[in-house]
């Protein structure tokens, strides 16, 4: 099964984000997102390794899957634009489904190094637009668009 | 005709109207010609927007789309609505992400015959001199949380009092550059954070700044009265409230989406998130969507003062002999509280623009007293191959449009297709062919901003100027652009 997959949008970013579970939706969200943003530099001599510091928490409390998807993207987002820090991956991602859905993850990132990273593409915003979390035999699906 | 479903009726050539149906609270009503309804809007997408915003609790009149109408988040860009101050809802889908989003018209007293041999070293010089691209920061150096909140509370004034242009640049900005009832206190830490280093900042994207000349002239005596003449060097801006708006947008679509089961308006789309205005959601929206447009007229007076330092230093003129001089500068992402005459009566109302120019009529009170005679300038940029215009706002506009028009171009192909059809050719150099000097911050931007990835502004302004909304003044022509 791909993780994503981008479709064509006449003015923004949009992609189809799949997983066999929220979790692992939400997780491949996340891969989605930093393709958008950065690639790497080819032949790039100067990788940078992870450390502690490049561990963010992020703990949501919402409605809805929806609303986990974008608060935690809109989230990374901002790390971007304040810190110029980029996402790599997410580990831990703990739901728990009461009143609301809580949901935790640690997300792994790296410093934005420009002998590394291409600045791809700012990103407003994540939208709502046309978002919604199906499941179609057992594999759990939405569009994400991405205003630029 | 019956688009998706959506019964459209024809009231005129440029005008088609949706009869009220369902839920809808007024009628739908598109500026638009035959020819761009069939091949723009095909899909339906953008015309269910507007039967949406149709449903909006308190909105007057009608659900208003404007020609360069393309599908939006929650509004059509291109969408138009006012909503009762006491009945009505504010949406955040109605402003967009790029609050105060608009465009700026500097005027100069350079030549196009004189100035040409110079615009590529003036080029050079606006790129070095304008901070643009992603995460752009250091026209001006990072505020303070007091001092950014100052700017927010002063708009176009703050940038003035800072050094960056003069008190008639205010008297010619669209509410004189500052919305008074900006709430710096209603705004989150984090859009604070984003706010501090990206004043005086471009962006990326279709954001812009252009140099132009007058390469036609429609109507000599408003052109006269703008201070525009044929052959005439002006610059167009094009950016908004950066990070910073964006930020304003997402914290409170955030805060509506929650509100709605409070308030249970029961809309057809959840991006059409939106809270009475008299409740203290809708209140707290607006006093920050207002501090966010303070925060794009402040950009967009830095940008301006860059841009005429550049040019001083590329022709060795002094400041005088330049005459630099704001024509306007309009905004295109907005709700305002504005008077309007609704069933023969004045009312104030919530008007939000989105992807709209306020277009308002000779003798407002709105409008700088030069221009009092004659309406309020209308800038629309196109692509940055072809051409721009100026227009002027009429009374039909009052009577029809709450005193909107269009706002530019929108693209006609995404921009993977643009990168697509880009392969293998030169499009700086095809530019160049032109007389179009282009920097920008990489070519990947050149490729996606290239021409014919718009659709062509005539049309669209044609459509305004033939239903009377709007009167076309002059054509502007591109010869130097940097972009993010």
């Amino acid at each position: 099964m791909e993780k994503y997959k981008f479709i064509d949008h006449i003015a923004d970013i949009a992609v189809v984000i799949y997983g066999n579970t929220i979790e692992e939706l939400l997780l491949n969200s996340v891969l989605a997102f930093r393709e958008a943003i950065v690639e790497e530099v080819e032949n790039s001599e100067n990788p940078s390794s992870l450390s502690e510091s490049s561990t963010k928490i992020i703990s949501l409390k919402e409605n809805s899957f929806e609303e986990i998807l974008v608060n935690l993207l809109s989230e990374i987002n901002y790390y971007f634009h304040t810190q110029k820090w980029i996402c790599i991956s997410a580990n831990k991602i703990n739901i728990n489904k009461k009143d609301e859905i809580e949901f935790s993850a640690e997300i792994f990132g790296e410093e934005f190094n420009p002998a590394k990273h291409n600045l791809k593409e700012e990103i407003k915003a994540v939208t709502f637009h046309q978002m919604k979390i199906e499941n179609v035999k057992g594999i759990y699906s939405t569009k994400i668009v991405f205003d630029i | 005709m019956i688009v998706n479903g959506i019964q459209l009726n024809k009231i005129s050539d440029q005008l088609w109207e949706i009869p009220k149906q369902g839920n809808m609270r007024v009628p739908g009503r598109i500026y638009i010609s035959r020819e761009m309804l069939d091949s723009d809007l095909s899909n339906g997408e953008a015309i269910k927007q507007v039967v949406n915003v149709a449903h909006l609790p308190g909105i007057q009149k009608y659900s208003l789309a404007m020609p360069d109408i393309h599908w939006g988040y929650g509004f059509p860009i291109g969408g138009v609505a006012a909503t009762d101050l006491n009945e009505g809802v504010v949406s955040p889908g109605g402003v967009g992400y790029d609050i105060n989003c608009g465009v700026r018209l500097a005027a100069t007293s350079l030549e196009f015959n004189s100035a040409s041999k110079r615009i590529t070293k003036l080029v050079e010089n606006l790129f070095k001199n304008v901070p643009t691209g992603v995460g752009a920061s250091g026209a001006i150096k990072k505020l303070s949380v007091k001092d950014l909140k100052k700017l927010l509370e002063k708009g176009s004034h703050w940038a003035i009092e800072n050094g960056f242009g003069n008190q008639e640049d205010a008297d010619f900005t669209e509410e004189n550059g500052k919305l008074k009832d900006a709430d710096p206190n209603a705004v989150s830490e984090k859009a604070i954070e984003r706010g501090l280093d990206q004043a005086g900042t471009l962006g990326s994207g279709n954001h812009f700044l252009e140099i132009d000349f007058v390469e036609e002239v429609y109507d000599e005596k408003t052109a006269s009265a703008f201070g525009l003449f044929k052959n005439q060097i002006v610059v167009l801006i094009h950016t908004g409230s950066r990070g910073f708006g964006y930020q304003v947008c997402d914290d409170y679509l955030k805060v509506l989406v929650k509100a709605e089961s409070k308030y249970n308006f029961n809309l057809p789309d959840k991006q059409l998130a939106c809270a009475p205005i008299r409740s203290q959601e809708g209140q707290d929206y607006l006093g920050a969507m207002q501090a966010a447009a303070n925060f794009a007229w402040s950009n967009r007076q830095v940008i301006m003062n860059l841009a005429k330092k550049s040019f001083m230093q590329t022709f060795n003129m002094s400041e005088a002999d330049l005459n630099f001089k704001l024509v306007y500068d309009v905004c295109h992402n907005i709700a305002k509280i504005e008077e309007h005459s609704i069933d023969g009566k004045k009312k104030k109302v919530c008007v939000h623009r989105k992807g709209a120019t306020r277009a308002f009529a000779p003798g407002s009170e709105k409008i700088p007293l030069r221009y009092k005679n004659v309406g309020q300038p209308v800038l629309i940029p196109g692509d940055m191959g072809r051409y721009s215009f100026v227009a002027v706002g009429t009374e039909r506009a009052m009577e029809e449009t709450f005193g909107s028009s269009c706002h530019g171009a929108g693209r006609v192909q995404s921009r993977h297709q643009a990168l697509k059809n880009a392969k293998g050719r030169n499009i700086v150099a095809e530019l160049a062919k032109k007389g179009i000097t282009i920097q920008a911050q990489g070519m990947k931007t050149i490729a996606e901003e290239m021409p014919e990835a718009y659709k062509d502004v005539s049309n669209v302004v044609d459509v305004m100027h033939n239903a009377g909304i709007t009167r076309k003044v002059v054509k502007l022509k591109p010869i130097g652009v940097i972009k993010g």
